[in-house]
Formats: structure tokens, C-alpha cells, sequence
């Protein structure tokens, strides 16, 4: 699997990681790429329909979200995206931090707090279940431990970032990094198209789809863009859902560095308040800070409004990076094996999650 | 997402542990923009 995950691209054009405060030149273009296919999809929603109710055709709606996302899909998956946007596209995940910070703002304290409780106790529910099944499934098919802790990490609290957290923590090889993460975002991609359908069929209110894609989904992009698909509303709650996710990967990977270190297979962790404080992320804080913060009316309603809006063009940029780092040809070469793998545990995870929704939406009559 | 972005956070990571996190710099230009409308120095965000 080595060969598969080799990175000719970046040998050849040297990409290094795009801090904001350094390399500012190398990111531009690529954020120029993102806010102009971000801007089109924009666009698209706002004339495609006009274009066809003039013309008495039958089109349905189709939000910005999915126009960004087909967009940058069509782009990276025909002509590729060129070496020189390359450092700039990779910039989506800074975006999405942005905006779900700036998201804080619509959310009053009250509103997290009650919509957190209950996400707290799904949360709870879908990380224990999530993990004690991955890690079953990876006995089942024989996967290497530590492979089969990555698997389990990403499913159950928050993709890709935790993997590469647990990696560092548990000394597991980029091997099988790698591998985890190809099986984890090959799946947020089908996510991507599936979940609202299934939302749509199902009949599922805004509340109970937003926290099913914020349980189900395992990468912070892919559940906010596979909330917004379906609505507004649905896409506030499932960032709320990941977000609470988020905040669990300190302690899941704390827990496993534990683990694996009385297992003589990675080093001891010290200072373990150090530890939870470096591998949390600190956009949960942004995000309740600036929730405080509209509690106590420190904005007017104007300003509530105009940080809302921020927080759709960072959102923008982010749905159109999803589209762009998405190629299919890439997916196909990682294999069959962590698909499977991956595949099986989330169709779990996602039918598990969306019976703990529909449980609480027949409970709270969402 | 492919594996080159994935490499590319890894070593992010590794590059991170010492200069400021990509999260801590989105929680700081979110908290810049908040202030400048807050303040007034930005009126109005359209959409």
C-alpha cells in the first residue's frame, strides 16, 4: 500500500504546509480558485433557476452548496487541479474554522446548551458505540491493532483530524494513517450525495437530519456541507452535532495513547492536562466564545447578521475545496480492503445514529 | 480529499507543534472580523 499512497505530486513542486502567517504569495491563487468556483456555484443557484422557470422547465432548486461542490468535483476530476492552487485549495479546512467560529454568533448560549445537552448524550452514545464496533470489525478482518484504532478513531469522532492525532499519540505507522484516512473521506464523498436523499425519503425534519449528519458523517467538511444540502437549519445543527464531536477528540485519543503505551507500543504521556490541551480543537472555544458573547448582546442584530454572512463565504470557500481535493481516481487506487473495511462500519454507524435521532425526535417531537 | 492533502496535514502537524495551530489562527482572524463589525469598521457583510 506504500506505492499507492506515494506522493509524486508534492515531490515534484515541493508543496509545504501552508501556514496563514507564512508563504502568504504561495496560498493566494489557490483561494482565488476557491472563492471564484465558491462565487459560481453562487451564481448558478441564483440564475439557473430563473433561467429555467422562464423557459417553463422542470429543474429543481439546487443550492449553492451542492453547485460549489459539482463544480470543483468536475474541475478536480477532468483537467486536475494545477500545482500552482495546490497550497491555496488546501487552505478549506481554515475556512470551515472560520465560519463555524463565526457560526457561534446565531446560536445563543441557551440554544447550545439545550441543543448540546442532547447532542452531548448522542455524542456519547455514537463515539462508544462507533469504537467498540470498529473494533470488532477489525478483528473480524484481521487488521492490524493499531490500523483498527484509526479506524475506529475516525469513524467515531472526527475524521481525518483524529486519525492524525491518534497517529502521533500511538506511534502507528503513516501506512496505515494513510489507509484510514482514504476509507474515511471515500466515504464522506458518498456521504455527500446519499444522506440527504435518504433524509428526503425518510421525511426527516431539519433538527433530526442536522444531528443525524453531524453523528453520522466523520469529517467536519463533509457533515457541514451534508447538512447545508438538505437545509439552513439542518446545516446549523450539524455543525453543533460535529462540533461536539470535535470537542470529544482529546480524551478518545488520550485514552488510546494510555492504552497503547501500557502496551509497551508508544511513549508515556507526561502531562496529560498538556496533552488534552494540544489535541483540542480550539475552534470549539472560538465557536462557544463568540456564542457567549451574542448572548450578552455584544452584537446588534445588523452585526449578528453580517457575521452570518461572513460565515456563508467561509463556508463557500470550504464546500468548494470539498469538491476540488475530491478525485476519484485516487479513491480507486487505495483498494477494495479499507473500503470494505470502512464501508461496512459506516453503513452501521449511519443506520445506528439515524435510529438514536429518530428515537429523539419521537421523544423531544422535533 | 486526497493523500496529498492528508500528507499535507500530517506535516502541518508536525510543523504546527511549535508556530501557531491552523485552529488557533481561524479562531483569530474569526475574532478580528467579528471585532471590526462589531466596532463598526465593516457595516455590512452582504449575501
Amino acid at each position: 500500500m506504500s506505492e499507492t499512497f506515494a506522493i509524486p505530486q508534492i515531490k515534484q513542486v515541493q508543496v509545504k504546509p501552508a501556514q496563514p502567517n507564512l508563504q502568504l504569495f504561495r496560498v493566494i491563487p489557490g483561494i482565488l480558485l476557491l472563492a471564484a468556483i465558491g462565487y459560481a456555484g453562487k451564481l448558478l443557484e441564483q440564475n439557473v433557476g430563473k433561467y429555467a422557470k422562464a423557459h417553463h422547465w422542470i429543474f429543481p432548486n439546487i443550492e449553492y452548496v451542492l453547485w460549489a461542490i459539482l463544480l470543483g468535483l468536475a474541475i478536480s476530476n477532468t483537467v486536475g487541479v494545477p500545482a500552482i492552487f495546490r497550497a491555496g485549495v488546501a487552505t478549506y479546512e481554515f475556512w470551515l474554522k472560520v465560519g463555524i467560529v463565526l457560526l457561534g454568533a446565531r446560536f445563543l448560549l441557551g440554544d447550545v446548551l439545550k441543543l448540546g445537552g442532547v447532542s452531548l448524550a448522542l455524542v456519547a452514545i455514537e463515539i462508544t458505540g462507533a469504537i467498540a464496533f470498529m473494533t470488532l470489525l477489525g478483528r473480524l478482518f484481521h487488521l492490524k491493532p493499531k490500523l483498527t484504532t484509526l479506524l475506529a478513531v475516525g469513524s467515531a469522532v472526527c475524521g481525518v483530524s483524529a486519525i492524525i492525532a491518534t497517529q502521533g499519540a500511538i506511534d502507528a505507522d503513516e501506512e496505515d494513517s494513510s489507509f484510514a484516512i482514504a476509507a474515511i473521506l471515500a466515504l464522506g464523498a458518498l456521504a455527500l450525495f446519499t444522506f440527504p436523499l435518504i433524509g428526503h425519503a425518510l421525511h426527516l425534519s431539519d433538527h433530526a437530519y442536522g444531528l443525524w449528519a453531524g453523528l453520522a458523517v466523520d469529517n467536519t467538511a463533509e457533515a457541514s456541507a451534508a447538512g447545508a444540502l438538505y437545509s439552513d437549519a439542518a446545516g446549523k445543527l450539524a455543525v453543533l452535532a460535529k462540533t461536539t464531536r470535535n470537542a470529544m477528540i482529546g480524551f478518545v485519543v488520550l485514552a488510546y495513547a494510555i492504552y497503547w503505551a501500557s502496551q509497551g507500543q508508544a511513549k508515556t504521556v507526561k502531562n496529560k492536562a498538556a496533552f488534552l490541551w494540544q489535541k483540542f480543537p480550539k475552534f470549539v472555544l472560538g465557536f462557544l466564545l463568540i456564542s457567549v458573547l451574542a448572548t450578552y448582546h455584544f452584537f446588534s442584530k445588523d452585526q449578528v447578521t453580517a457575521l452570518a454572512n461572513l460565515s456563508r463565504w467561509a463556508f463557500l470557500l470550504t464546500f468548494a475545496g470539498v469538491g476540488l481535493r475530491t478525485n476519484f481516481r485516487e479513491m480507486r487506487k487505495q483498494g477494495l480492503r479499507p473500503f470494505a473495511v470502512g464501508a461496512i462500519g459506516e453503513v452501521v454507524i449511519a443506520v445506528f445514529t439515524l435510529g438514536l435521532v429518530i428515537g429523539a425526535q419521537n421523544i423531544w417531537g422535533w | 480529499m486526497t493523500a496529498n492533502d492528508a500528507t499535507l496535514d500530517k506535516k502541518s502537524e508536525k510543523f504546527s507543534a511549535t508556530k501557531i495551530s491552523w485552529d488557533t489562527w481561524a479562531v483569530l482572524a474569526a475574532f478580528i472580523a467579528a471585532l471590526l463589525i462589531r466596532f463598526g469598521v465593516v457595516k455590512h457583510i452582504p449575501w
